[in-house]
């Protein structure tokens, strides 16, 4: 139908959309603050910390997809937001436990 | 230790630090945060609207509606409504105050309540920032707290390493000050899985004290009204439901979608 | 009722150790609840913890429950009196207002009903379906038909992906007679929701009744209207094809 296709997306409801998106946050914040300790812990620094963090950031998107049963845009607005969303904030959290696990572990014997 | 890529210098450092300095720091921002965010929800919740201001905010929010939807009703009542808000938006119908100019004097009486309101909350944010950093730098300062799995430009270890006076020392390890700097951004990201995320403690409002700028400039309302008396009037209506006729029967597969060459031949 | 069932046990026994915000929450449903089923004495007496913890300040949620209660004993007036009170110092409470409108429709009091209703879609301009509908439903019961269109004008502009506000919109553009913009909304009720029957029937009624009209009362050429009775015949026929009225239906079709 033409009259649907642009309209696609205002066919989502708001309010189940921001929910999904603050779910997928929380998510994302979560598995940023254990993967991060974890990587602390591991040892990893400098570069192979960040890789860490980015092959993480894809396994979640990853598996965000899977639970949205790969029909994202059902339950979000674009493939964009589900990948990136806020990512800022959430490296930062990364970085601080990252900090933390490594400090713990390998600075002090 | 172990094994970077960098020359890493090791330092031995005494564990006890990371009792009584890592973990303190860390639980008293964590808790300020908290105790920021309630202090905030109970100062807004003697916020208050007036019938004017519900009103003009909402025949803001109506008008935003209006536009973006205008292509469902019927051409006819589209133009009424079109020159009914066209006037009301340019003659101020649905403002409180139709006489209020900009006030950048924030001392102004009927400003008063707004204002202070703003200002408290700007100042909830930002004290305990300063009396923070300030109790950081004082009692853990001139000691190396910690070492940070990555390397960093040179230029931050002046900020980093404050307090510290070598000058050879690896950019990797830090002063106490910079973990502060840390839990800053990090711990915001865990306040907005406790408290939802509308929270006041989060890290990207206490970058910068946006609520000084203009807190409720008085005739705010007055300016979208009048932007949005221009919009009302430029926008044109083109029904949604012109061809719906055409569009069913082509759903159900009564018609194919012939495109008009065709048609008219 | 399911909320008096869940609620009592909540509020009679673990009163205290419930969260400060939500304790009242569920006690003030509860009250509304007890006042549904007409059992006024126990909202009235869980009404009383509310009023012991809230005590002497000003409280525009307690006024209005106990607006409710005059209400639900009957004492019109009286609720009417509590409701402009309680607006006289808190004006921006869209609850108490609503009440009162309410209150004014019990009453059969139509018109001021009405007039209330405008003047508080004056300022909630935008925002609140259920007003608009609920003015809707009022001017349709005085036979205003114009001005319960524009009603439900509003609301498809708030809401433009609800295929019910599209119906009625073409149910009321039918009772005033234009069946032309009825048979196209009946179209895009179809369009948002698939084999709405409603929508069918409307589809045939107006496109039939467009048949005989004069060219001048229609902007589709007669080739799309019968093609639209054609649809929807068939689409009635087989979505009744499992029913009980079956024959009815087909004998009514046949016509």
């Amino acid at each position: 139908m033409e009259s649907s296709i642009p309209s696609k997306f205002e066919k989502l409801n708001v309010v189940s959309m921001m929910e999904n998106n603050q779910t997928a946050q929380a998510i994302r914040i979560l598995a940023s603050l254990f993967g991060g300790f974890a990587a602390g812990i591991m040892g990893l620094t400098g570069w192979s910390g960040i890789i860490f963090y980015g092959i993480l950031s894809v396994v979640i998107f990853f598996f965000i997809l899977l639970k949205a049963k790969f029909q994202y845009t059902k339950y979000f607005n674009g493939i964009k937001d589900v990948l990136v969303g806020d990512l800022f904030s959430n490296f930062l959290c990364y970085v601080m436990f990252w900090t933390l696990g490594y400090a713990l572990v390998h600075v002090y014997e | 230790m172990a094994g970077s890529m960098y020359e890493s210098q090791d330092l031995y450092l005494d564990p006890s630090i990371k009792y009584w300095v890592l973990f303190p720091i860390m639980i008293v921002m964590f808790l300020v945060g908290i105790l920021r965010h309630n202090i905030t929800t109970i100062l807004s919740v003697n916020q208050s609207l007036s019938t004017g201001e519900v009103k003009e905010s909402l025949a803001v929010k109506y008008g935003r509606l209006f536009i973006a939807n205008k292509n469902y009703i019927p051409e006819s009542t589209f133009k009424l409504r079109k020159n009914y808000w066209y006037d009301a938006y340019n003659s101020g119908k649905y403002l409180n105050d139709p006489n209020a100019t900009a006030n950048g004097d924030m001392l102004d009486p009927a400003n008063m309540e707004s204002t202070m309101t703003g200002m408290k909350k700007a100042f909830a944010n930002l004290i305990p920032q300063y009396v923070l950093m300030s109790w950081v730098s004082y009692f853990f300062a001139g000691f190396v707290i910690i070492k940070l799995p990555f390397y960093l430009p040179t230029r931050f270890k002046e900020m980093f390493q404050r307090g510290i006076d070598t000058q050879n020392l690896d950019i990797s390890w830090v002063s106490s000050l910079s973990w502060y700097f840390f839990n800053l951004f990090g711990l915001g990201g865990i306040f907005s899985l406790i408290l939802g995320s509308n929270n006041s403690a989060g890290s990207a409002k206490d970058i910068a004290p946006q609520m000084q700028m203009a807190p409720n400039q008085k005739d705010r309302f007055n300016k979208l009204h009048k932007s949005l008396a221009e919009e009302v009037k430029i926008v044109e209506h083109s029904w949604a439901l012109d061809d719906i006729e055409d569009q069913i029967l082509i759903k159900y597969g009564k018609k194919s979608p012939v495109n008009n060459d065709k048609k008219n031949k | 009722m399911d909320v008096i069932e869940l609620a009592k046990p909540l509020i009679d026994g673990k009163f205290s150790s419930l969260d400060n915000i939500e304790r009242y929450e569920i006690l003030e449903q509860l009250i509304v609840a007890y006042l549904d089923t007409n059992e006024i004495d126990k909202a009235e007496k869980y009404l009383k913890l509310v009023k012991d913890k809230i005590k002497d300040e000003f409280s525009s949620r307690l006024q209005k429950l106990y607006g409710m209660i005059e209400e639900a004993k009957g004492n019109y007036e009286k609720a009417i009196e509590i409701y402009n009170e309680t607006l006289k110092v808190d004006e921006v409470n869209e609850a108490v207002h609503k009440r009162l409108i309410a209150v004014n429709i019990a009453n059969g009091n139509r018109t001021e009903a009405i007039n209330l209703l405008n003047k508080y879609l004056e300022v909630f301009v935008s925002g609140d379906e259920d007003a608009w509908l609920q003015l809707a439903d009022l001017y349709l019961l005085e036979n205003q038909c114009q001005q319960a269109a524009y009603c439900i004008e509003e609301v498809i502009l708030t809401n433009p992906k609800n295929h019910l506000y599209y119906l009625r919109y073409a149910d009321i553009m039918c009772c005033i007679g234009r069946y032309q913009i009825a048979s196209k909304y009946y179209c895009k009720t179809l369009d948002l929701c698939n084999d709405n029957i409603r929508a069918l029937y409307g589809i045939l009624y107006t496109n039939q009744y467009l048949l005989k009209s004069k060219a001048e009362d229609k902007s589709t050429s007669d080739e799309t209207i019968k093609a639209l009775i054609d649809l929807a015949k068939e689409q009635l026929a087989k979505l009744y094809k499992k029913s009980p009225c079956e024959e009815v239906v087909n004998e009514f079709l046949k016509q």
